[in-house]
């Protein structure tokens, strides 16, 4: 294992330590995820600017999100990251961002419906992590700046334009661009 | 519902993110209720930070955390058996019934279109200020065959149709679509013949952001 780089962990592994989770309330798999997962969501709170002690507080909330809702968890809607990500992002709105999160809180429904709930024949068990991972890796290197501000400081686009002194559409369509060499990736037809 | 305008991938992309200004945010929430097509582009788009999670250098928390951690398990109440709700059922056309959609609901804390209190803007053209501070956000009511004013926006702009629908320079917009558009678009929307046009719009202009976020520039790893 290579844990402290987050590659070489074949995603399944992850998605069986949650089955254990859900079916036997194990606590060698949680703390498993915990393990490889907290720093991670630590790091991703820290990045939305949330301050260092309630940084800790949420990354605890969102892993015992995940010990009480692992039966939940559906694992040909998405990955555990995703789901993970989705929880942390929600908690961060919620004490951050009152006004989002009165439009946030309906996708905490939707979690606890099982991703994808409204689509229920729908499998996008398809979006493979090797894939995305060599997608990510292609980019161009001001798209995946782009991205990466979006994602992890929680950048809207007009910030990122300030920032960077990108012209707003430049920064639309780097996304766009982005966005769409990873959806060929996915093998999805548009 | 046959949907053909839909959001721009960087609008979901930014929604996913949860960058996206609390008044667009809404809109994007209610056209995702009724339109497949930008749910499974929105699950795409989570799937991307779920990845990006895995890759981002790591910051662990201390050792008493996760001793706290551990033993916070065996306090939980057991989970709920219940079966999953059936949520498939939730999803009401916009145009069928007077529902409106759950975030405007839960926004609200009403159920129907009926209960919404217009005020009046222009003859034939009413407006519901929506209550958002971060961007605005408001509904317009426009009798059928008028013309809204011609306008352009500083900042980025969506509008959901939710009844009836308008023609501009852009095309026909019907119940479900979407104008995702931004600052260099001039139009002037005209409602249909048959019916007044109900619609949701979101905007980000004139919006001051605080500065609780850090410049935290890092070299994205592997990028």
């Amino acid at each position: 294992m290579t844990d402290s780089l987050g590659e070489g962990i074949d995603p399944k592994y992850w998605i069986d330590c949650m089955a254990k989770v859900a079916e036997g309330r194990d606590k060698q798999s949680f703390m498993a995820l915990f393990d490889h997962f907290s720093p991670r969501v630590n790091a991703y709170l820290l990045g939305q600017g949330v301050e260092a002690g309630m940084a800790e507080d949420l990354t605890q909330e969102a892993l015992l999100t995940l010990w009480n809702k692992a039966h939940l968890y559906q694992p040909k809607k998405a990955a555990v990251s995703t789901w993970l990500f989705r929880v942390a992002r929600n908690l961060w709105i919620d004490r951050l961002r009152k006004q989002r999160a009165k439009v946030y809180e309906l996708e905490d429904e939707f979690l606890e419906a099982g991703v994808g709930a409204l689509d229920p024949e729908e499998d996008t068990g398809e979006l493979d992590s090797d894939r995305i991972q060599e997608a990510l890796a292609a980019l161009p290197q001001n798209q995946a700046q782009v991205v990466y501000m979006a994602y992890f400081e929680g950048k809207s686009h007009s910030e990122i334009a300030a920032d960077t002194g990108m012209p707003l559409g430049s920064v639309k369509s780097g996304l766009r661009l982005a966005l769409q060499s990873l959806r060929k990736k996915y093998g999805e037809e548009t | 519902m046959n949907v053909e305008h839909h959001l721009q991938a960087e609008t979901l992309a930014a929604y996913a993110a949860g960058s996206l200004p609390a008044a667009m945010a809404l809109v994007v929430a209610c056209h995702t209720e009724a339109c497949a097509h930008c749910r499974k582009e929105l699950r795409h788009a989570e799937a991307l930070g779920g990845q990006m999670l895995e890759r981002l250098p790591v910051k662990p928390v201390s050792t008493s955390a996760r001793e706290a951690m551990l033993s916070m398990l065996d306090n939980q109440p057991e989970p709920a058996t219940s079966p999953r709700p059936a949520s498939a059922a939730q999803q009401v056309p916009l145009n069928e019934g007077v529902l409106l959609p759950r975030a405007l609901k839960n926004l609200l804390q009403i159920d129907h279109y009926n209960q919404l209190k217009w005020r009046k803007l222009a003859p034939g053209i009413e407006k519901v200020e929506l209550p958002l501070t971060e961007g605005r956000s408001f509904m317009l009511r426009i009798g059928a065959g008028l013309a809204m004013p011609v306008h352009t926006h500083k900042g980025s702009e969506l509008t959901l149709i939710m009844q009836g629908g308008y023609h501009d320079a852009l095309g026909s917009f019907n119940v479900g679509d979407i104008a995702d558009l931004d600052g260099s678009v001039e139009h002037q929307p005209m409602a249909f013949e048959d019916e007044p046009c109900i619609c949701l719009a979101g905007m980000d202009g004139g919006l001051k952001f605080r500065g609780l976020i850090p410049t935290l520039m890092k070299p994205f790893i592997g990028l």
